[in-house]
């Protein structure tokens, strides 16, 4: 809405400033651009650590059902540790600690810059701590497919690796889906963490935007709507694979 | 006749797991060792900064406090509502509850950050509201929509005959929700209700960003007066270490009387 | 208990089974033979081990000690054919267990398809015929969930006949039915006694299994107290366990 093309657009942010609506990401095009940038890397961190948290999950719900007690014992211990601290504890000790010991490299702009930047850790952190309910949330949905199903598909001769891909499998993914929507929304809540090691997400955009332009009050609103909108699409969007995936004749959970 | 045993192969020697337990034990105890010559300094400054660190912490138990307070409060109003036979009531209950829900915890932090004075006219007086407590308000507001589930699951949990049958004796909704039906479902909520403790006092850390002197502040504010590149590791692990000890036994704790009480059930 | 002959005429050979979960034991020193095409029956107050038993022939569940064989496999080797043993071997369960998430005729494919690497179109056409024996063409498309108990049940005994099993094994199949249902449950299995494939049944319903049996077997306490035919079984049986059985429940 550049003041030179809308004349109309001029008199229209006019009215807006003065009644506290000062809605600067969209008539200025540094703060437009933060904005966007913030949106975009809020879904790809959202995005990439929901991938690595369900590849974590898939492997250790696996593992879970192994008799060995040192995996058993490891995979608590993993469970826990990442349950039972603080989310930014654990960026800190990612990004500061471990992040400290990483070599370092010259990056395109000739800078000396560590092997692993803000963004990258924000992924595998965040990956690493969904990553620990996950395997809770799907151990549960595959122990829910009952055991007698499972017996009727061996007693037809079917082999192990046969049971979980045509009975177990599918059942279980049907049984995951609420948890995993829940999951995604927790997960999208969680990368305004990433703020703390100054990856330029969501929040730490509106941060900068309201720092610059002193208009606080309409961005943290912006802020919060953005959050819901992003959260409330998911859940339509899981809602309506659940739908699809449901059986025919089986009443809605 | 044959008689073949197919039992499952028990070890050759008794007390295989023993030696594996042991072997454990060394283990861990060698990595400790390890730790402890290749940190040495860095576990000494720590340990002469705990005192200091423990203080700082027991701003995070108290933050952690007065947001589930605030939770308690508030999620137990919405959950009542959102089980009210008032249609519109119920609704926005429901509405303001899933609001709440998805709010990250950040934000809400900000919100009341930013958005609260420093200053509260109240009663004719001018009350300062410090930092630590607005941010632990807002931690406690999102809280309230985990409570207002927790407490809609509750009240639901309670089967209609005991309605029916408070109803038939005469006393009115309220009455029924405070003397039959909350009680009763107390004894389910507990185990989510510390689980959301947990949660809570977890997300105070949070208040790191907004520069409250929580533990991971006090712990930052130290090192960015000592700036060694060894003291890193071993000071964040600090904060994993305290909020683990800390939170873990409550944890455990939730988790054995969820499946206890579920037993009996 | 039957005499011993000759190993090859009996398909289904079982010595002395004993099988306890923790200190409560099961399977009790049970021994039973079953003759090719024969229909026996296994009836006995709840609790005597006869579940369990039709699942250690089958291999869900395993066993103390005692031997086993079918159709010439020895069940309780350490490490049996387990493949060819469940093709030779049908199990139809008191719970039904269809696939829910599979449609009626993907439920009956399914193990054809996969087992025995069968092409789809012979197997839907062997799918098809199978529910037309079971009377209920046109469900091919219906999903369990839409179908009654009686006819998920049906269902479950053409999925395990699309394996061409030589012996067919029922776990109390129709306790969980409405009496209504029942009737067409037992036409169904009497159809399959009827094709000449070995059947042991395990049942409440006496009426059938008198009508039905070959031999009649009685359980209890984990192992097998008396065997003959129905008629004499249900008129004179010697032992007095049995007789307090039978006048129980008849």
């Amino acid at each position: 809405m550049s003041a030179a093309l809308f004349p109309a657009g001029a008199s229209i942010r006019e009215w807006m400033v003065e009644h506290g609506l000062n809605l600067t990401i969209l008539w200025d095009p540094v703060d437009g651009r933060r904005f966007v940038l913030g949106l975009l890397l809020t879904l790809a961190l959202a995005g990439l650590s929901i991938v690595l948290s369900l590849v974590i999950g898939v492997a250790g719900a696996a593992l879970k059902g192994s008799r060995l007690a040192p995996v058993q014992k490891a995979l608590a211990a993993y469970v826990e540790v990442f349950r039972n601290t603080p989310l930014l504890a654990q960026m800190y000790f990612f990004f500061f600690g471990i992040g400290s010991l990483l070599p370092m490299v010259v990056n395109e702009h000739g800078e000396q810059v560590r092997l692993l930047g803000g963004f990258g850790w924000a992924v595998i952190v965040l990956g690493l701590h969904s990553g620990a309910f996950q395997i809770e949330a799907l151990r549960a949905s595959i122990d829910a497919v009952p055991r007698s199903t499972v017996e009727a598909a061996q007693a037809l001769g079917l082999s192990r690796l046969q049971i979980f891909r045509q009975v177990v499998g599918p059942l279980a993914l049907r049984n995951s889906l609420p948890a995993l929507s829940n999951s995604i929304a927790q997960t999208i809540k969680a990368t305004s963490v990433a703020f703390a090691i100054a990856v330029p997400e969501l929040t730490y955009a509106c941060n900068r935007i309201w720092s610059d332009s002193f208009n606080v009050p309409v961005m943290i609103q912006i802020l919060l709507v953005t959050y819901l909108l992003l959260i409330g699409g998911v859940s339509v969007l899981m809602r309506a694979i659940e739908r699809r995936l449901q059986l025919p004749g089986v009443l809605p959970a | 006749m044959n008689t073949q045993t197919i039992s499952a192969s028990r070890p050759a020697v008794a007390g295989a797991a023993f030696w594996w337990r042991l072997a454990g034990v060394l283990a861990l105890l060698a990595v400790a060792a390890w730790t402890y010559t290749r940190y040495q300094q860095a576990i000494d400054l720590l340990i002469a900064w705990t005192p200091g660190l423990l203080a700082s912490f027991v701003l995070n138990i108290v933050m952690g406090l007065v947001a589930i307070a605030v939770a308690t409060l508030g999620g137990t109003a919405l959950g009542i509502a959102q089980c009210s036979p008032h249609r519109r009531r119920a609704t926005l209950a429901r509405q303001v509850t899933l609001l709440l829900r998805n709010a990250p915890w950040l934000v809400a932090v900000f919100y009341l950050m930013y958005l609260v004075p420093y200053e509260v006219h109240v009663f004719g007086q001018y009350v300062f509201v410090s930092d630590w407590l607005k941010a632990a308000i807002g931690i406690g507001v999102p809280a309230s929509g985990y409570m207002s589930e927790i407490v809609r699951g509750g009240i639901r949990s309670i089967p209609l005959q005991q309605w029916e049958a408070a109803s038939a004796l005469g006393l009115d909704r309220r009455q029924i929700l405070r003397k039959v039906v909350l009680p009763q479902a107390l004894r389910s909520m507990t185990p989510p209700w510390m689980s959301l403790y947990c949660i809570v006092t977890l997300s105070t850390s949070l208040a790191n960003i907004l520069g409250v002197e929580e533990l991971m502040t006090s712990i930052s504010l130290r090192l960015a007066g000592d700036p060694r590149p060894e003291l890193l590791l071993p000071a964040h692990a600090y904060t994993f270490i305290v909020f683990f000890i800390y939170i873990y036994p409550i944890s455990r704790l939730s988790r054995r009387l969820e499946k206890k009480w579920s037993l009996k059930e | 208990m039957s005499l011993s002959t000759p190993a090859d005429s009996h398909q289904i050979v079982i010595r002395d089974l004993v099988k306890s979960y923790g200190s409560h034991t099961v399977l009790n020193g049970m021994s039973l033979d079953v003759r090719q095409s024969e229909i026996a029956c296994l009836i006995g107050p709840s609790g005597s081990g006869k579940s369990t038993l039709l699942r250690t022939i089958n291999a869900l569940a395993s066993v103390d000690s005692g031997s086993i064989d079918v159709c010439g496999i020895r069940v309780t080797d350490p490490e049996p054919d387990l493949l060819k043993l469940r093709r030779q071997v049908g199990m139809i369960f008191q719970s039904y267990n269809l696939f829910p998430h599979l449609s009626v005729l993907d439920n009956i494919t399914l193990a054809p398809l996969s087992v025995l690497k069968e092409e789809r179109g012979p197997a839907e056409e062997r799918a098809r015929a199978l529910l037309e024996k079971v009377k209920l063409t046109g469900k091919e498309n219906a999903y369990p969930g839409q179908l009654s108990g009686g006819q998920q049940q049906r269902v479950a005994i053409a999925r395990s006949l699309a394996m061409q099993p030589r012996v067919m094994m029922f776990d109390e199949v129709t306790a969980a039915l409405d009496p209504e249902t029942v009737k067409e449950v037992l036409t169904t299995i009497r159809d399959v006694a009827a094709s000449g494939v070995t059947c042991l049944i395990v049942t409440h319903e006496m009426r059938f299994a008198r009508e039905i049996a070959d031999v009649v077997h009685f359980t209890n306490g984990g192992r097998i107290v008396e065997s003959g035919p129905p008629a004499k079984i249900f008129t004179a049986p010697e032992d007095s366990r049995t007789r307090a059985f039978l006048e129980r429940v008849l």
